[in-house]
């Protein structure tokens, strides 16, 4: 059993490597990973895993804050500790955005102090793992490659302007204009953090002016190409934000004959070309509109790629892309599912709550939607990107929708027919209604009301203000200035304490909008969050869940039950676009939980690990679970089965 | 202008674009035309024939073929539905063709025919004139129709429109009625537009001639003022009164029919160097086609007059044809022709029509009467008997839409007109612009809802997939959609002024208020659509009201909203 405990305990050696809070939530992305990375190559080839005979890297693809960090530390630090001496090569190359990068900085208190800190390792280990990580080298300018100090081991911190130009064309075969300006086959791991970025525009441009477009994919390459044995770590939180291009590079970049999966996933795509051709050939087709926007998504590529509406049951098979290839149950699906690594986190229960809409309201929401599109196409017409802003604005408030660009002088006139905004009217009713239901738990009063527009914080906060007196209502929005978050959250503890004190049900009621969707923490007065403005993004959504699903609501977690009694609720409007946005955040949300999320390997590791169990009960339990795993998974599987006989 | 065309009748009707939906009427009619008006005609075809004069149909081109026997208005034993006319309609205009011609073998293969044909479009004042007299006589016929009158109700909504503007023209559309003859538009024409002036020659052309005249002959001279009267006449017909009033006859040099003739019919009236008068239709020149009236028993027939270029018939009365009968020709003249037209009226046939209750009814015309068994030699069927007429309701149709039986122990097969799919066939033809909207209740709330709500967001990954827009949004783009269809429709039919008031009238709710507001701003902005605008005004105050919204803010709202 060593092989399978060392990697899911991070033992290496008897020496733990990683800290014992993130073992059980990172152990299989890093098992995964090290596995594909590292083990695999060094072992005979087991027939399923020739699909991976070309690999050198996974996607790392854990939520914010669910360990991509600490996965890469904990690899990296285990394959530096694999090494005998200091004289055998070891050069990790960590591309990061400037802004990002201070988490990969070494300083006090860093993510990697931590780490070290808490990775239960002999103090030898610790101290190599500190001088690897301490001495590291930050490359800001594209010139300052061609003197950089060639030690056998080290990090070297970098961004993509920051490395040196490359040729135009040459794809997977890409070149540095002067081949000296980098240094040849001179990094062993290679590590892009926020790999999603790799799509065009949306990078910090702050050290060398430069655009990213393709040329951040081509840079990659061009690196990979100084020495083709290294491998890569792509570290993204959304693989599924990127078009179909952009992931068929993303995945080019994980293989070393990528020639191989592109062709596949080309076969693939082709097919689904053909496929939505063929619907769009049909314009009585309901579905039709739906697909040709949904096309533009790469999820519901992914989705319809594998076989259309019912995900995970009319997959190709294998056999079907190509014959060269050894058979892989599910075909490019399970390779997806393989090499996009992820840990598993609990999946929260989201209460939906319908707006409904009475028949005036009805009337006027139509009228509103008039002043939006003219056509139908608009929907997905790239030239008109607000169409979806002005839209998801309109279910939010008439204050925000207002503001953008519609003719104001007939929406007067639709608001003077019904004397007000009834629509919108309406989804403040429930919201009120929703929060005098929401019972209090645990002394945690606060419940956090996530608001996507501006304009709409300010209109809510009146209105429960009127109805939950000023003291009880805080907001939290891009207008609070940073030095002053800090306070905003340190009066809103003190309201709950105080609420807490009297003994009474006050709700206390924080408005975020989307400052508040990242890096805050709330758990510790909070439990209850309502989503007031919804995101076609599912990660925008559990960023928010976020907020409050950490520390101490999930310390004290009971595998059960919902985590420490989490309540989350989603409002929409019933029939409007505000569904539209639901719906299709759900769709990605499936899609993300079937390549992300695959319990069924996790459910036997957290059996393993249970202390309960003996082991012919885990045994019994693998038993039970053999369908449906990814040949990554079964390998595991196998192993484990072995060893414990 | 007008002009008569040479050319063939199946070449006529391929060259009239984007026929929406085609009307035929006809005395008599053979299978062989039927087929090859199929092949020239892509639009639903209606062919009304008099009703002694049908064919079985054994396939009726999923019901977008329909024969309808039809009786004259004041049916005796002589007279018949005579009419001969095909009316093709388009989304901006039609074209009508008017003559001689029978929808049968010999009009098509050995006779001599002339029609007119002129095309019509809904912008000219003066066509549209014509396109009414025409759907006025089509609207008359209703009553006289034998069997279920769905399919032509249809058809007639499709084909009236009340927005159009109209003004008088000198072309006319005429037919026969109660009390008053063709000859009678005749006269009515020439008061009008030639009052005063004298005729330099009339010219006849005519296969049948009556057996006596009497004053008739002197009337045609009178109305016209002139004496110099030609008759081109078949071989072998009677000719001795048109000989004693003075009048030149012209027979065919070499006739090629086998009925020693040709089957023309007109009245071409010449004055001078100014434009001739042209009659061209289905009358003969007659008592019983062309002097009587229906009341008197005349055939029901139809025809236009219309002014044309003085030499405009010149070919047609080419000397190559036609002999003027010399003194001697005259002096040994030999009548062999019958002086009436004479066919068989005691062949059987049968129809059948489903109606709007779902009931197959078939018919036969049964003149003899045969026994109509429902297996050979087997139980007689039971049915009504109405004159030569036999109906039923006991037969069913097979899988292939067709009903069986036995007239006189020959098996008949007889497909069965649906008036759904024919009408079905009507609006996908005509783009209608409700073809396709799917109104309040496209959308699968249910499963929509059903998505969100039976587990939670987190769907397994078998789940729903989004095949649907939400409710109001599927709704705001089938109204889109549908405004969109108006707005490139320029006239609009009865046919589409009914839907426009069931579609606002069918539900009382704010859905229904948005779609009429949406209807009254396009139509405004359009001619032609008086009463649809009407229409959804109307509509508009009742559903405010009914949704409590004051008149002074709907006022003030409409008043805005529709600029």
């Amino acid at each position: 059993m060593a092989y399978i405990k060392d990697l899911l305990t991070g033992k290496t050696d008897n020496k733990q490597i990683l800290p014992e809070t993130a073992i059980k939530a990172q152990r299989l992305a890093t098992c995964m990973a090290w596995q594909i990375l590292h083990d695999y190559p060094t072992r005979k080839t087991p027939k399923a895993w020739q699909i991976y005979s070309n690999l050198r890297g996974v996607m790392l693809a854990d939520e914010v804050g669910g360990g991509k960090t600490f996965e890469t530390l904990a690899i990296i630090s285990k394959a530096l500790l694999e090494k005998k001496s200091t004289r055998e090569r070891f050069r990790v190359l960590i591309i990061a955005n400037p802004s990002i990068r201070l988490k990969w900085k070494w300083e006090d208190k860093c993510d990697i102090v931590t780490f070290i800190n808490q990775t239960n390792v002999t103090k030898t280990a610790k101290e190599k793992l500190t001088y690897f990580f301490s001495s590291q080298k930050i490359i800001t300018k594209k010139a300052e490659w061609k003197e950089i100090y060639k030690s056998n081991q080290g990090v070297w911190l970098s961004s993509f302007p920051s490395i040196p130009s490359v040729k135009d064309g040459g794809g997977d075969n890409a070149k540095f204009v002067t081949a000296t300006d980098f240094p040849k086959n001179f990094f062993d791991w290679i590590i892009v953090d926020e790999a999603h970025a790799l799509k065009a525009g949306s990078i910090d441009t702050a050290e060398e002016t430069s655009k990213l477009d393709g040329v951040a994919v081509r840079k990659i390459n061009a690196v990979l190409n100084t020495n083709d044995k290294a491998k890569i770590l792509l570290l993204t939180a959304t693989p599924f934000q990127n078009n179909t291009e952009e992931l068929k590079q993303l995945l080019g970049l994980l293989e070393r004959n990528p020639k191989h999966i592109t062709s596949l996933i080309a076969k693939g795509l082709n097919a689904l070309d053909k496929q939505i051709k063929e619907l769009t050939d049909n314009p009585k087709d309901i579905t039709v509109e739906n697909l040709k926007g949904l096309r533009k998504n790469i999820d519901h590529d992914i989705h319809t790629l594998i076989g259309d509406e019912n995900l995970g049951e009319q997959r190709p098979k294998m056999e079907s892309i190509s014959n060269k290839v050894a058979p892989c149950k599910n075909g490019l699906d399970d390779y997806l599912r393989d090499v996009l690594v992820r840990n598993t986190k609990e999946l929260l229960t989201i209460t939906p709550v319908p707006v409904t809409l009475t028949e005036q309201e009805q009337l006027q929401y139509l009228l509103y939607r008039e002043l939006i599109g003219k056509k139908e196409q608009e929907e997905d017409d790239p030239k008109n990107p607000m169409f979806n802003t002005k839209l998801s604005q309109l279910v939010s408030s008439n204050e925000s929708y207002s503001k953008n660009n519609i003719n104001e002088n007939k929406n007067k006139t639709i608001n003077n027919l019904l004397d007000k905004n009834t629509v919108v009217d309406a989804k403040y009713t429930k919201l009120i209604e929703t929060i005098n239901e929401i019972k209090n738990s645990k002394q945690k009063n606060v419940i956090v009301v996530f608001v996507s527009w501006l304009d709409s914080v300010t209109a809510l906060e009146n209105k429960l203000i009127s109805v939950f007196n000023k003291s009880n209502v805080f907001t939290l929005t891009g207008n609070t200035p940073t030095e002053d978050r800090k306070t905003v959250l340190e009066n809103v503890a003190n309201r709950n304490k105080k609420v807490n004190e009297s003994h009474d049900e006050t709700k206390i009621l924080l408005i975020v909008s989307r400052v508040g969707n990242e890096g805050l923490d709330f758990d510790k007065f909070s439990n209850r969050v309502i989503h007031y403005d919804n995101n076609f993004n599912p990660a925008v959504i559990d960023q928010r869940n976020g907020r409050v699903y950490r520390g101490s609501n999930i310390t004290s977690k009971n595998k059960n039950t919902q985590a420490d009694d989490i309540e989350i609720y989603q409002l929409f409007i019933q029939g409007t676009y505000d569904q539209r946005i639901l719906l299709i955040e759900q769709e990605k949300r499936k899609m993300k939980n079937f390549y992300l999320g695959d319990h069924s390997l996790q459910q036997v590791l957290e059996k393993i690990f249970d202390n309960d169990k003996d082991e012919q009960e885990i045994l019994n339990v693998l038993k039970t679970i053999t369908i449906d795993l990814t040949p990554s998974k079964n390998y595991i599987l196998a192993k484990y089965k072995k060893e414990i006989k | 202008m007008m002009k008569p065309r040479p050319h063939d009748f199946f070449e006529s009707i391929t060259k009239f674009e984007n026929p929406t939906l085609s009307v035929f009427l006809t005395y008599t009619l053979s299978e062989d035309v039927i087929n090859k008006l199929t092949e020239v005609c892509g639009a639903p075809k209606l062919i009304l024939h008099d009703y002694k004069q049908g064919v079985t149909l054994s396939d009726n081109d999923g019901s977008t073929l329909v024969c309808l026997p039809i009786k004259t208005l004041k049916p005796n034993d002589t007279n018949c539905f005579h009419s001969k006319l095909a009316l093709l309609k388009n989304n901006e205009g039609a074209k009508f063709i008017v003559g001689s011609a029978n929808l049968s073998r010999d009009s098509f293969i050995t006779e001599k025919e002339i029609a007119f044909e002129l095309t019509l479009s809904f912008d000219n004042a003066n066509d549209v004139y014509v396109y009414n007299q025409i759907v006025a006589y089509l609207e008359q016929l209703q009553p006289q129709l034998i069997g279920d009158k769905t399919i032509f109700k249809t058809t007639l909504e499709q084909l009236i429109y009340n927005n159009l503007k109209v003004t008088e023209s000198t072309s006319q559309f005429v037919h026969n009625t109660t009390d008053a003859s063709i000859y009678d538009a005749l006269n009515n024409y020439l008061a009008k537009h030639k009052k005063g002036e004298k005729a330099s020659a009339i010219k006849i052309a005519t296969p049948f001639v009556s057996k006596e005249y009497g004053e008739q002959l002197a009337k045609i001279m009178e109305i016209t003022g002139s004496s110099n009267v030609s008759m081109y006449l078949r071989n072998g017909v009677q000719i001795d009164e048109f000989k004693n009033a003075g009048f030149k006859i012209w027979q065919p040099i070499n006739p090629k029919s086998k009925r020693n003739g040709f089957h023309a019919k007109l009245v071409l009236i010449e004055y001078g160097t100014n434009e001739s008068v042209l009659y061209i239709g289905s009358a003969n020149f007659t008592k019983q086609g062309f002097f009587n009236t229906l009341n008197e028993g005349a055939n029901q027939e139809c025809g236009v007059i219309v002014s044309v270029p003085k030499d405009e018939l010149n070919t047609w009365f080419n000397t190559n044809y036609w002999n003027e009968l010399s003194p001697p020709e005259l002096k040994d003249y030999e009548v062999t022709q019958e002086d009436t037209e004479q066919l068989n009226t005691t062949t059987y046939y049968a129809w059948a029509e489903k109606t709007e209750q779902e009931i197959t009814t078939t018919y036969v015309y049964n003149p003899e009467p045969l026994l109509i068994t429902k297996t050979k030699n087997g139980e007689e069927i039971k049915g009504k008997t109405d004159g030569e007429i036999f109906s039923t309701t006991e037969l069913k149709e097979d899988s292939s839409g067709k009903v069986n039986f036995y007239i006189d122990d020959k098996k008949v097969e007889v497909c069965v007109s649906v008036p759904t799919d024919y009408t079905k066939a009507l609006n996908e033809k005509s783009e209608s612009i409700f073809e396709g909207f799917k109104g309040i209740n496209s959308v699968n709330t249910k499963e929509l809802d059903g998505a969100i709500n039976t587990r939670g967001i987190n769907m397994g990954t078998t789940a729903v997939k989004i095949t649907n827009y939400p409710k109001l949004e599927q709704y705001f783009k089938n109204v889109k959609l549908l405004t969109e269809n108006i707005a490139r429709k320029k006239y609009f039919s009865e046919y589409e002024e009914k839907r426009i008031e069931t579609e606002i009238n069918s539900n009382n709710d704010g859905c229904t208020l948005y779609l009429t507001l949406q209807l009254l701003k396009i139509l405004k902005q359009k001619t032609n659509t008086t009463n649809s605008v009407k229409a959804c005004e109307k509509r508009i105050d009742e559903l405010a009201k009914h949704l409590g919204i004051g008149k002074q803010q709907l006022t003030t709202f409409t008043k805005r909203w529709l600029i």
